[in-house]
């Protein structure tokens, strides 16, 4: 049925690749320049020069090709519409393949920092940007329970389907419809099981403190991070330089 | 007949859960299957209507290979009754919810309407027609969930815990349920921790499975008598044969049956009481 599978490309993979192992900050400053230039520029060369000189490289060093492929196909229909929409508007293929790009950079860019950053990084990387703690932990709690809800959704299908849900049956209506079962119990069960998590959190006197303690920081920054860092800036700059000839 | 064939299955990144595993479930069967938690009783229910596929070995479904099917054309023949019922919920009502499953079958709105609701009358639901699903108690939403499938009349029924919050009035119901399914020819697999309610339903076969591995197949009688089985899989006997191995260690010959009354009408003769009808107290 619906393959859910993309969102496991952005789950934590484990300190399995050089990627993982790089400090979250630095990687969060390649992130949103990549991000910012990616949005900036909007003509083709200069989504190309992101996508080669700032992208690439990270893909390798998260040893990420497979994963980035398999997301790439099963968000292509996403991709194929991004490109298709722009070009029956503008009629400007260079553009329409830009956008097209960008999104592909945009999603690719996110993938690969949350496949190797932990949400406890996030939540120590949040804190250090003095963002308040319910806002980290908000947060941070939602990205930890994507896999949850990714694994309740497809126990939805799996039920409709014994019932004898088709989703390719019928006129474009009629296929529209097929899906109410399955969003129905998706949507009550995300909203329930929110409503548990907050009873459960009280319980045990979650924001009985304002000041909370913590027993780990972010590790000061090693050799490899700074050099990942001046990478990111040069990369940016680059990129800048190229895309402005 | 469905027939599971040396059937292995593992979820995509993930340690073996099912490991050669084999089964048959005859027409007109009621079958047990127990096992610890996690030992792989939802995962090989879902790999009998095609919601899973095996890795390796085959599952047969009257004579259909269920990697050659859809769950579309499986579910007509296998129903199963997933483990957590609000996982089905959607409709505004208990009997559209009840009649979803049958317009899928091609029955028509007034027809599938009909039929859901005399379905509902049948697990004592009928007040709950146009009451929307999630307002119902927990064991009422498991019983909707279960009617919503037993109402499509599948040939094999799998029912994933049944028993769950359901009282002693509901579990009496539903072994006259599932004996009403026998007695048409229909089989039923019944997934269950509950070994007391296990030992009266007076299943045909019992399967144990532990760690992904069927360790014991056979009938009730010999199963539940059998303590290192049961303590495999992290069950405790039921109370009829703990009483049976309390007597006959103090030398009391009685007979090995699960049901009180043939115990209590032993004991009653040598007693010196007398015989009672067995049955009813
Ligand atoms: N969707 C899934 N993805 C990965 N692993 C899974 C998935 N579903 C179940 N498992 C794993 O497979 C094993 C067997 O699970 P299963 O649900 O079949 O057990 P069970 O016998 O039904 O247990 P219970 O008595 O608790 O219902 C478990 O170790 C579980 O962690
Ligand atoms: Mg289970």
């Amino acid at each position: 049925m619906v393959a859910l599978s993309f969102l496991a490309a952005f789950e934590y993979e484990g300190k399995l690749s050089r990627l993982s192992r790089v400090d979250p900050r630095p990687k969060l400053i390649w992130l949103v320049a990549a991000m910012v230039l990616s949005i900036a520029y909007s003509s083709l060369k200069a989504q190309l020069l992101i996508a080669v000189i700032m992208v690439l490289p990270v893909i390798a060093l998260g040893g990420v090709a497979s994963v980035v492929l398999s997301l790439l196909k099963s968000t292509s229909l996403l991709f194929a519409m991004v490109f298709g929409l722009n070009y029956v508007f503008t009629r400007d293929l260079s553009f329409s393949l830009a956008m097209g790009l960008r999104l592909v950079i945009l999603v690719v860019c996110f993938a690969s920092f949350f496949r190797s950053t932990h949400t406890s990084e996030l939540s120590d990387l949040m804190t250090k940007l003095r963002i308040p703690f319910y806002v980290t932990f908000t947060f941070t709690t939602a990205i930890r329970f994507i896999p949850t809800l990714a694994m309740e959704a497809q126990e939805i299908m799996d039920a409709q389907a014994s019932r004898g849900l088709e989703l390719e049956r019928g006129s474009l209506l009629r296929r529209l419809k097929n899906y109410i079962p399955l969003l129905v119990p998706i949507l009550v069960c995300a909203i329930r099981r929110s409503y548990q998590l907050a009873e459960a959190l009280e319980s045990r006197c979650f924001g009985y403190t304002k000041k909370r303690t913590m027993a780990y920081g972010l590790p000061p920054m090693s050799k490899t991070d700074w050099m990942f860092l001046a990478a990111s800036v040069a990369q940016s700059a680059a990129v800048i330089l190229l895309a402005s000839m | 007949m469905i027939s599971v064939e040396r059937v292995c299955f593992w979820y995509s990144r993930g340690a073996t859960v099912l490991d050669d595993v084999s089964l048959t479930i005859s027409d007109g069967d009621v079958v047990l299957l127990m096992g610890e938690n996690g030992s792989g009783k939802t995962t090989l229910a879902k790999l009998l209507n095609g919601l899973l596929k095996p890795k390796s070995g085959r599952v047969v479904v009257d004579g259909l290979d269920t990697r050659e099917h859809s769950v579309a054309e499986l579910c007509r023949i296998v129903g199963y009754v997933p483990q957590n019922p609000e996982h089905q919920f959607f409709a505004e009502n208990a009997a559209e919810e009840v009649a979803f499953g049958l317009r899928n079958l091609g029955l028509g709105d007034k027809e599938a309407l009909d039929e859901a609701l005399s379905v509902l009358r049948k697990f004592g639901l009928e007040r709950y027609a146009s009451t929307p699903p999630w307002q119902l108690s927990g064991g009422e939403m498991k019983r909707l969930s279960i009617a919503s499938v037993y109402a499509m009349q599948p040939k094999y029924l799998i029912l994933d815990e049944p028993t769950i919050g359901q009282d002693a009035k509901q579990k009496k119901a539903l072994i006259d349920l599932i004996f009403g399914m026998k007695a048409e020819g229909k089989a039923v697999l019944v997934i269950t921790h509950d070994v007391e309610w296990a030992s009266e339903l007076g299943a045909d076969k019992v399967v144990l499975l532990s760690k992904g591995k069927v360790i014991a197949e056979g009938v009730p009688e010999d199963i539940f008598f059998n303590y290192t089985l049961l303590k495999s899989c992290n069950l405790v006997p039921p109370v009829s044969v703990d009483l049976y191995a309390h007597l006959s260690k103090r030398g009391f010959s009685v007979p090995r049956s699960l049901d009180y009354g043939v115990l209590a009408e032993s004991i009653a003769l040598k007693l010196g009481g007398s015989s009672v009808v067995s049955g009813s107290i």
